[in-house]
């Protein structure tokens, strides 16, 4: 996932062995998390992957199938492990990731409470920023998830960073063992404000917790009880919009449109196609090809709004 | 509590508590000016044309909020206590604390100078003021007492002069602590182009994208000031192995001074290097023709002249005490000066041999496509990298080559959009007009009880509660005349009546209105009184007041034997109908209009959504009409208040407050 063991610091250079977790890479929009076994096979529209081809090989590597068809076996990172992991519950995707990770001011060493767990999505980069000395306490009541979590972790090999617990937090809040000891807390619940009095228990001095709600009234809702131990109370929405290359070729056109003095801006459409028949006056190598971006389509919406407050200095 | 003894709070990066020596970002009346400082007993801070020490911020936990006060020594810094900061974070939503902060004010009134013509207080004063221990809280009162146009002013532009004044005579000083995020977002304030645009969301990404974690080896190209430099160092910690490489072209490396605002300790300063590029991509024999380079002992030298643009006011701290520096801050100092060493021969060979794990690049002057042709065979395996600009083509073409010369996979332009939200509630107060005799404990946010002396006998219960709403109006006359610019809105409802959705709006798309009243297509009882809007102005409230007044007197001298709950009704209509203008067959649309009553401007709203009453005789709450605001239980239909409770819990969790205090009064039963 990302060097954990410093002294296998350098492991982007490892080659894969048996038992190392690949993300398999056909498109940027068709990947997936394998675990490599000697005698395993992958498959797929391009034919017969066998794992046994990719052991001893570096990651990065491109492989091919019993068909000739080929993938690339790419090394696992919190960012692609969000876009293969099974999707058990709605889960946060990078923009909004990167963004808590930030605010919450997190560094190696830190504690991490959080709640619910869901599919880990979030748990993952959580693990990466506090990693190697700090640890990620997560907590969900639904005991299937908390244990589909646990075989995520171990399968990432995050399960020595990151603890699964089983347990219903609005209702019960954060356990009190960890009262004052967490640097800070991130809350992914329906009714986030019955869990931020314990919140505020749990925070250390200038602790940060972040809440992720869909609606505007649960926002509301839980800057309304924040108020109360809290400060620095912000709300924002984080989107991406991501773009698609395309080499565009363009006639480049010279010239002077029919004696006025080159403003060709107001000049209509129909005379420009007609002179753009008249190939007199195009020059052949004029035909230009500029690589240009223009947005995605399919541009992911809205999620939710991410809501961050420090514990109020007391004393 | 900030003392666990844990390793990691040892660190000086880590720790919540400022100390000698301590670089601080300084908030200063609310993000009005950020102010990089190294806290020192020297250093000083200017607000407006005062100098103030920043020695009283050192052993400080961050987070902690300061204010002006004034001593034999003059002015000076000092921590506001938390109750009193409370009071000032919770006024707005708060009535309860506010009227008790107010009795104080008007109690000490030594900042008022007393004088009619009402001139305006002089520097002179001001200073004498000052001298005297009066805080500049007061001294803003005693501005605005003596400002002769003050109250001519209008409400909007009153609230102006009292934020300058504040600012200039009661700053509020935040002590934050510098990591990635403050300083990104306060170098995106104060000088973007410093940081080439790279705003905090955009940061946030490229770390992330890069996989940077604490045993990376990563590959900076940072023309951003350092801020790229630092913000990779930072998440690495200095815990793991990890380190991060600045390179650069030519022989001088870019500027990283902004690392030294980060509180880096030894271990972090230590794995920040720097390496040309020309001496990573060379074969190792060469090595050596970098060592010409100038700026070799890092961050420490030149760059004192771009800290002070950022610090504003702030005088420069350590030429200023030569010998007040304390053994913590000689050994930050140290530390920091390690920051950015020209990266030993060995680290580069490894580099060379195992390739960096991640590459960010911030050069928003380097032409991208031809410099991360070049920096892209010095990564490893498989690994990540981000590139950033502030402009759309040099990415396009950078990763239009990338795919053409199948140099990377996954390759995708991302344009984050980042919207900071002001989240306000609908901040509805529930405020209970009782008898004082009820002795009602509620304790819930935003709920106060306010009991009112009266009659509260059954056949003057109605009449008593028209006295209430006038003595309760009387009160608020009062409150803003203390405070003009404190408007709020009042409804008054019955207490067998739900708000389901929000109120507030009704003031603003209706912004004429001085009182309004809720009416039906109903010949002898056109207009309930379960619901009386009142707009929380001078106007507003005089007028409302004035008009139930004249309610309450044709209640006693016409309607006084009526039903006793229904007198109140009649005389709500005889006052409205008897004005000569009204023509009564409004009512016969469910529309709201505006009329004029006795001097007060009246909103009527239709009761089919302002105070809806659910069908008679329904059995079962069946849920309402999409459109209704208030639900009026009016009647036998208080039975079914339990069961809607429960059918508005099961269809939103957005619950009304009026809905919940009233059942939660535990009477199920009621006797009318
Ligand atoms: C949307 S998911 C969280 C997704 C997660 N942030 C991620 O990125 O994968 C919400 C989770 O909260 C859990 N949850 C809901 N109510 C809870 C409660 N009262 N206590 C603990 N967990 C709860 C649910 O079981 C669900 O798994």
């Amino acid at each position: 996932m990302f060097p954990l063991d410093s002294s296998k610091k350098l492991s982007f250079n490892r080659l894969i062995s048996e038992g190392d977790l690949v993300i398999t890479y056909e498109r940027h929009d068709n990947m997936k998390a394998v675990k490599v076994c000697e005698g395993s096979t992958l498959q797929n529209r391009f034919g017969v992957f066998k794992h046994s081809d990719w052991i001893g090989k570096p990651f990065g590597t491109k492989v091919f199938s019993n068909k000739g068809g080929f993938i690339y076996l790419l090394a696992p990172t919190p960012e692609l492990w969000t876009l293969v992991l099974s999707h058990r519950t709605q889960i946060l995707y990078i923009a909004d990731i990167s963004f808590v990770i930030m605010f919450l001011e997190l560094v190696p060493g830190c504690v991490v409470l959080e709640s619910g767990t869901g599919s880990g999505s979030l748990s993952t980069s959580l693990a990466r920023a506090v990693a190697p000395t700090g640890h990620v306490y997560t907590f969900d009541f639904h005991e299937q998830r908390a244990a589909s979590a646990r075989e995520d972790f171990e399968k990432t090999g995050l399960s020595s960073l990151v603890t699964v617990g089983v347990r219903d937090i609005q209702g019960e809040g954060f356990p009190n063992e960890f009262s004052g000891m967490a640097d800070a807390v991130f809350l992914d619940l329906p009714q986030p404000w019955l869990a931020i009095p314990s919140v505020a228990k749990m925070l250390r001095h200038d602790g940060i917790v972040c809440s992720f709600s869909p609606c505007i009234e649960q926002v509301q809702r839980s800057c309304e009880t924040l108020r109360s131990n809290f400060t620095d109370i912000r709300t924002f929405e984080v989107l991406l919009r991501t773009y698609e290359v395309r080499e565009v070729k363009m006639d480049s056109y010279q010239g002077k449109e029919e004696g006025d003095d080159g403003v060709s801006v107001g000049a209509p459409p129909c005379k420009r196609r007609q002179r753009s028949n008249d190939s007199s006056n195009l020059l052949e190598n004029q035909r230009s090809s500029i690589p240009m971006a223009r947005p995605c389509m399919e541009a992911k919406g809205h999620t939710g709004y991410l809501t961050f407050a420090r514990l109020r200095c007391l004393s | 509590m900030a003392d666990d003894g844990n390793t990691k709070s040892s660190l000086v990066e880590n720790s919540r508590v400022t100390w000698e020596g301590c670089s601080v970002l300084l908030d200063i009346n609310d993000g009005d000016r950020l102010v990089f400082a190294r806290l020192s007993a020297g250093a000083t801070l200017k607000i407006g044309n005062k100098n103030y020490s920043l020695k009283h911020l050192i052993n400080c936990p961050f987070g902690s909020v300061f204010s002006v006060e004034t001593g034999s020594e003059g002015s000076y810094l000092t921590r506001s206590s938390p109750s009193s900061l409370e009071g000032k974070n919770n006024a707005q939503e708060n009535n309860g604390c506010e009227s008790k902060k107010d009795e104080s004010l008007s109690k000490d009134n030594r900042a008022l100078v007393d004088d009619n013509k009402a001139q305006t207080l002089t520097g002179e004063d001001i200073d004498a003021m000052r001298r005297e221990g009066v805080t500049g809280d007061d001294i803003v009162e005693a501005l605005i007492a003596n400002s002769s146009t003050f109250e001519n002013k209008t409400l909007f532009s009153q609230e102006k002069y009292r934020i300058k004044k504040q600012k200039k005579y009661a700053p509020k000083v935040i002590l934050r602590r510098p990591v990635a995020r403050s300083i990104c977002e306060a170098y995106f304030k104060k000088y973007p182009s410093r940081i080439g645009f790279l705003r905090v969301d955009t940061l946030s990404l490229l770390l992330s994208f890069a996989n940077i974690s604490a045993n990376s080896e990563a590959l900076v190209v940072d023309m951003v000031g350092g801020l790229l430099t630092g913000a990779v160092a930072e998440r690495m910690g200095g815990t793991g192995t990890g380190q991060v490489c600045s390179t650069y072209l030519g022989k001088t490396p870019y500027s990283i001074e902004i690392v030294r605002i980060f509180n880096f300790g030894n271990d972090i300063c230590k794995s920040i290097l720097k390496a040309s590029l020309q001496d990573l991509m060379t074969s190792s024999s060469s090595t050596e023709n970098g060592s010409l380079d100038q700026n070799d002992n890092g961050t420490g030298g030149d760059d004192s002249s771009n800290m002070k643009g950022v610090q504003g006011g702030l005088l420069d701290q350590n030429d200023q005490t030569p010998d007040g520096t304390s053994q913590v801050m000689r050994s930050c100092n140290k530390s920091v000066n390690k920051a950015g060493q020209k990266a030993p021969k060995e680290a580069i060979k490894l580099w060379k041999e195992n390739g960096f794990s991640s590459l960010i690049v911030a050069a928003p002057d380097l032409d991208t496509w031809s410099l991360v042709k070049d920096l892209l065979p010095l990564l490893s395996n498989s690994a990540p990298f981000a590139i950033y600009h502030q402009f759309l083509q040099p990415l396009a073409t950078c990763m239009h080559n990338l795919q053409l010369e199948k140099m990377a996979i996954g390759l995708q332009i991302s344009e984050p959009w980042l919207r900071e939200y002001q989240v306000t509630m609908p901040q509805s107060n529930v405020v209970i007009l009782t008898d004082p005799a009820s002795d009602l404990s509620i304790s819930r946010n935003g709920v106060t009880v306010y009991p009112i002396q009266g009659e509260y006998s059954r056949d003057k219960l109605m009449l008593q509660r028209i006295r209430s709403y006038i003595a309760f109006l009387e009160t608020r006359l009062q409150e803003l005349s203390r405070r003009p610019d404190y408007v709020k809105h009042y409804i008054f409802t019955d207490s067998d009546i739900a708000v389901v959705d929000n109120l507030g709006s009704l003031f603003h798309d209706f912004p004429n209105f001085h009182l309004a009243l809720t009416f039906r297509n109903n010949k002898d009882q056109p207009l309930n009184s379960g619901f009386i809007a009142v707009r929380g102005t001078v106007d507003g409230i005089s007028r409302a007041k004035i008009f139930l007044q004249r309610v309450l007197e044709v209640y006693k001298s016409k309607y006084i034997n009526a039903s006793r709950m229904l007198g109140d009704q009649l005389a709500l209509a005889w006052v409205v109908k008897s004005h000569p203008s009204f023509d009564t067959r409004r009512f016969s649309k469910p529309q709201p209009f505006l009329e004029d009553v006795g001097g007060a401007s009246v909103l009527f709203l239709p009761c089919a959504v302002y105070n809806w009453t659910p069908p008679e005789g329904a059995g079962q709450f069946h849920g309402m009409p999409l459109d209704v605001k208030v639900v009026h239980f009016k009647g036998s239909r208080k039975r079914l208040m339990l069961e809607s409770w429960n059918f508005f819990s099961s269809s939103s969790s957005d619950l009304s407050d009026m809905l919940c205090l009233v059942l939660k009064s535990g009477r199920t039963k009621y006797d009318f």
